[in-house]
């Protein structure tokens, strides 16, 4: 099991306009493990999940300070470009979000902007692979050529996963992926989750306490802008040290 | 805990638990009770009484793991709710052979006429295991951790005396070996008073369990 520390978090605050979003959040991320962050509905936790790939820059009010660093370079800077940060650190959101062409194309779309293939051959190749990685390929291998709009929430947040995988990323965010899921659905991201967890650091976004518990080695709590509690899932879960974690985790707070 | 959850419905499941525990911890006193009551002057009433209660006790038993299957399966607890829907379930487990030791020492009593040196030993001891018991209870309605970890401390007090009496006993066994048959009875009355003890010290440690995740173990 690797205990490198992928990201390190220092003294983030971030700010819509005047309104302070993040206090002083400080976090380290484990590489290939899966972190979760939790807390109630404007608590920071998406807020904080952006600024990891830099996606609050596309919201003109956003400003931010602090240190984020991944593999210890430094991401917040000016001049780092943000389209090569988010191949790096990819992102699947709430609503499974294809592009507007077939399933085969969501895929190889990123591939072929990248300039990451060199023929026809290696990008079905890896498209395939992509899509079998997400278990993805046995349930559609006759309709690779159909619209991805014709694939069910759950198939098509997949393929959104099999999108992100394919340009090889080191990071994958992850945005309450099961919030539009039903149960069999969200348990197939979950299984996936785990299985991608051996190749890439995964951060989720969850209001789903269970799936918490569930798919993350690590546990962040935050409440108000502030990150409270961060450790162990399973500490988080049976033993919370903080008042506020466990009156949250316990229903007893929202 | 001292505020309650945003969904009221589960902290009545909750108290209803709780109320439970209660309900077969006194249960268990009544029992006990009654049980010192037989062992000072034997009675077949008080007797046929204190087997009965077992009945009562292996129904709450029941009832109270299908109350934690429904809050495990409905309410999916963790953290402080875990430890007490968890150790709700043990410490009836617990309770469940308080009443079963309990009963058989009211069975073996019908064979045994305690000579007034043995029999005071057999009552203070019985004496200790009720007040551990209220003790207990107490602890368990307020989450008391220093009067439940004074009740586990308390056992030791019983497991001398067990001790005590088994020597005591086994040397009798030897000058009236014609007696052995008596003499086992009272070896498994006070085995199970021992057994008792550590059966209820058991669910004080679950007190400790559920307000700190600690279990101590003496």
């Amino acid at each position: 099991m690797s205990e490198n520390k992928k990201i390190m978090v220092q003294k983030v605050n971030a700010f819509y306009g005047a309104k302070q979003a993040l206090f002083d959040v400080n976090l380290h991320v484990l590489e290939k493990e899966v972190t979760a962050f939790i807390g109630p509905s404007g608590c920071g936790k998406s807020t904080f999940l952006r600024c990891l790939n830099r996606m609050n820059d596309l919201i003109e009010t956003f400003s931010m300070n602090g240190s984020i660093t991944i593999d210890g370079v430094e991401i917040t800077a000016k001049d780092l470009d943000p389209v090569e940060l988010r191949m790096k650190v990819g992102m699947v959101f709430q609503k499974p979000n294809p592009f507007p062409k077939s399933i085969f194309e969501n895929v190889a779309y990123g591939l072929r902007i990248h300039g990451l293939t060199s023929n026809k051959k290696e990008l079905e190749e890896i498209v395939k692979d992509c899509l079998e990685r997400v278990g993805l390929l046995g349930e559609i291998k006759d309709r690779l050529h159909d619209s991805a709009f014709g694939l069910s929430g759950g198939q098509q947040q997949r393929l959104c996963i099999a999108r992100t995988i394919a340009i090889e990323p080191n990071i994958i965010l992850m945005d309450e992926p099961c919030s539009a899921l039903d149960p069999i659905a969200t348990a197939k991201i979950e299984n996936l989750i785990g299985e991608l967890s051996s190749k890439y650091t995964i951060i989720i976004v969850t209001h789903s306490m269970q799936q918490a518990a569930r798919v993350s080695k690590n546990t962040a709590f935050f409440h108000l802008g502030k990150l409270v509690e961060f450790g162990k899932t399973k500490d988080i879960f049976s033993n919370p040290k903080d008042k506020k974690t466990e009156d949250y985790i316990t229903g007893r707070i929202g | 805990m001292g505020i309650g959850h945003i969904v009221k419905s589960y902290d009545n499941d909750l108290d209803n638990l709780k109320k439970l525990i209660v309900d077969m911890m006194e249960t268990n006193l009544k029992q006990l009770n009654l049980l010192y009551t037989l062992l000072s002057a034997f009675s077949s009433h008080t007797q046929e009484e204190v087997i009965n209660l077992d009945t009562a006790i292996n129904g709450l038993d029941a009832k109270i793991i299908e109350e934690a299957i429904k809050i495990f399966s409905l309410r999916n607890p963790v953290a402080y709710d875990l430890r007490f829907v968890f150790a709700s379930s043990h410490v009836s487990k617990n309770l469940e052979r308080v009443g079963d030791y309990t009963k058989a020492s009211a069975r073996y009593a019908a064979n045994v006429s305690f000579p007034d040196n043995i029999k005071s030993k057999y009552l203070e001891i019985l004496h200790i295991l009720i007040e551990m018991l209220h003790s207990t209870i107490n602890a368990f309605v307020n989450m008391d951790v220093d009067l439940a970890k004074k009740v586990i401390k308390t056992d030791d007090k019983v497991d001398f005396l067990y001790n005590e009496l088994s020597i005591l006993l086994l040397q009798k066994i030897q000058v009236v070996p014609e007696k052995i048959d008596e003499i086992r009875a009272y070896i498994l009355i006070v085995r199970n008073f021992e057994r008792i003890g550590d059966h209820i010290a058991t669910c004080c440690q679950y007190v400790n369990f559920i307000e700190n995740n600690i279990m101590i173990y003496n």
